[in-house]
């Protein structure tokens, strides 16, 4: 997107691939935050 | 001295307001199909008369053509605060009829909690609501959460829409024109509407043994519920009802993509795609999350609510993310969530008071305001501490290197004072009747961020001015106070001014 509003397919093209790796990071997030969770909770039942 | 507003000003407030209202006029034709198709006659009429009245409501506002429709600031936040209003009372037209809710306050306390993407719930046997009114509540998630003004400022170009975006609550413009930026926001809004019920539909059909129907309205209403991190769920267990650790994985997902910011999903789709991630509210967002999973984690491991590290790790991980995203699903009972006591309990209060990202659909006082008032403090000390005359830097990352001027410290910090205050307001209405302090904080900051998780205290019996209260934190907490400071101000304009 150039902000003049330009569309067509290759814009189309060029957000579905966006789309694909938005949708791709937000799922690496969450993985990533489970993995941290996931460390805080043995670290707290080994303490307690 | 004030101003008194003129008939011009009333006429441009009116004709705003008709075009908005047929907006919503149209959009209710929805959960109206909805009725048709599963033969709901009962919601039907009452789908009917609502539309009936928004419709007329509209139309008459529209007689009101003024010279120039063009929108100044005041007027703009004069609407924004009026359809905030007038909207849940008369999208309540449904829920009033349906028998399903104790008195019209209760209808309205619903209507407005799902408009303002909050999620707490005074409906009764929820179980057995029909659907069409369940797709209702939800699709007032998605029109709260998009924004009825960002559907009219695609359908309409009239003059003044940078006043309406910025009223409700939406501070970064995404793309040059207001236009764009609206178009952009419901386009990514629909793609995620796409992806996420699939998703969810076929976890429910495979892994829960749903039937498609029956799992398509699942993954429909989770959805609206998750992305515009509302918190209502079709079913009274929210989402323990799934009993699904694969299905509570994409509810996060989605919870997470909500609380992110447009300017945060415009980067991942057009690029360049690192720079968010240098952000100070991308960072901010980051460490409080962090911050509060860790105490969270350490508080329930320490009471023994949960002893095995998969059940710790799903149950505190979902708690913590549906808090700070201001979604307010949960997979654990109100009455047992009420027993987190400690940290645990701080953790998630603290959480849902800070919130998302800015820009989003999340409500609190937002990453980047916190991220202000913590460099702004940062600053403070280090000017106290080393030699008269050192320079200290106040330059962050936001979208490009920026300057923390005391003004925008300033403005961060009056914002974050102004939730504190509405917070403590709810809290002290329901310690006038008795409850206690640390329950009655909860369901305050859980009201007044946007959040809807409860402990226990949102329910039919709750005294009707606490349900008000709870209306006003509601309504005020989506706005971020200027639009309804904006409306006091015109009001008293109107009656004091000269």
């Amino acid at each position: 997107m150039n902000g003049r509003g330009r569309t067509g397919p290759r814009q189309t093209l060029s957000d579905l691939i966006g789309a694909a790796l938005g949708f791709g990071l937000e799922i690496l997030i969450v993985v990533s935050l489970i993995a941290v969770a996931f460390v805080f909770a043995v670290a707290a039942l080994a303490v307690f | 001295m004030l101003i008194r507003p003129g008939r011009e000003d009333f006429r441009i407030v009116a004709f705003a307001l008709g075009r908005i209202f047929t907006i919503v006029a149209v959009a209710s034709i929805l959960p109206l199909t909805w009725s048709v198709l599963g033969r709901e006659w009962h919601p039907f009429a009452s789908f009917l008369l609502m539309i009936g009245v928004f419709a007329a409501l509209g139309q008459v506002c529209l007689w009101f053509r003024p010279a120039d429709d063009r929108l100044d600031w005041s007027h703009g936040m004069v609407v924004v605060a009026l359809t905030w209003l007038f909207v849940p009372v008369i999208g309540s037209i449904p829920f009033v009829f349906s028998g399903h809710y104790g008195s019209p306050i209760d209808a309205v306390f619903d209507a407005m909690s799902g408009l303002t993407t909050t999620g707490l719930a005074l409906v009764q046997d929820l179980d057995h609501l029909a659907p069409s009114l369940n797709f209702w509540r939800h699709l007032l998630h998605f029109l709260g959460g998009q924004g009825i003004i960002i559907a009219a400022l695609v359908l309409f170009a009239g003059g003044g829409g940078l006043t309406l975006y910025y009223g409700e609550a939406r501070d970064e413009r995404i793309l040059p024109s207001v236009r764009s930026t609206a178009r952009f926001i419901w386009t990514v809004a629909l793609v995620h509407l796409i992806v996420g019920v699939m998703a969810l539909g076929l976890i429910a059909h495979q892994f829960l043994g749903f039937d498609w129907k029956r799992a398509f309205f699942h993954a429909l209403m989770v959805f609206f519920a998750a992305f515009d991190t509302g918190g209502f769920t079709p079913q009274s267990t929210s989402i323990a009802y799934y009993h699904s650790a694969i299905f509570e994985f994409f509810t996060v997902v989605l919870m997470v993509s909500g609380a992110m910011s447009f300017g945060l999903h415009y980067a991942l789709w057009r690029g360049p795609r690192r720079a968010p991630f240098k952000n100070l509210e991308a960072r901010t967002i980051v460490a409080t999350f962090v911050g509060t999973l860790a105490i969270g984690m350490v508080g329930l491991a320490s009471t023994g609510v949960f002893t095995s590290v998969a059940g710790l790790t799903r149950q505190g991980f979902f708690q913590i993310v549906s808090a700070h995203s201001g979604t307010g699903f949960q997979t654990v009972p109100s009455v047992e969530l009420a027993t987190w006591g400690g940290l645990a309990f701080g953790s998630v209060f603290v959480a849902m008071a800070l919130g998302g990202m800015g820009s989003s659909t999340a409500g609190g006082v937002k990453a980047l305001r916190t991220g202000l008032i913590v460099k702004a403090i940062v600053v403070q000390t280090k000017q106290l501490l080393l030699p008269e005359g050192a320079v200290v830097s106040t330059e962050y990352y936001q979208s490009g290197r920026r300057r923390l001027t005391p003004g925008l410290a300033q403005s961060a910090m009056v914002v974050a004072l102004l939730y504190v205050a509405l917070f403590l307001l709810g809290a002290g209405v329901a310690l006038g009747y008795g409850y206690g302090v640390q329950e009655a904080l909860f369901e305050s900051v859980s009201a007044g961020a946007n959040v809807g998780l409860s402990v226990g205290l949102t329910d039919p019996t709750m005294p009707v001015l606490m349900k008000i209260a709870s209306i006003g934190q509601m309504w005020a907490g989506r706005l971020e106070f200027v639009a309804v400071f904006a409306l006091m101000g015109f009001i008293y304009a109107w009656l004091r001014g000269k």
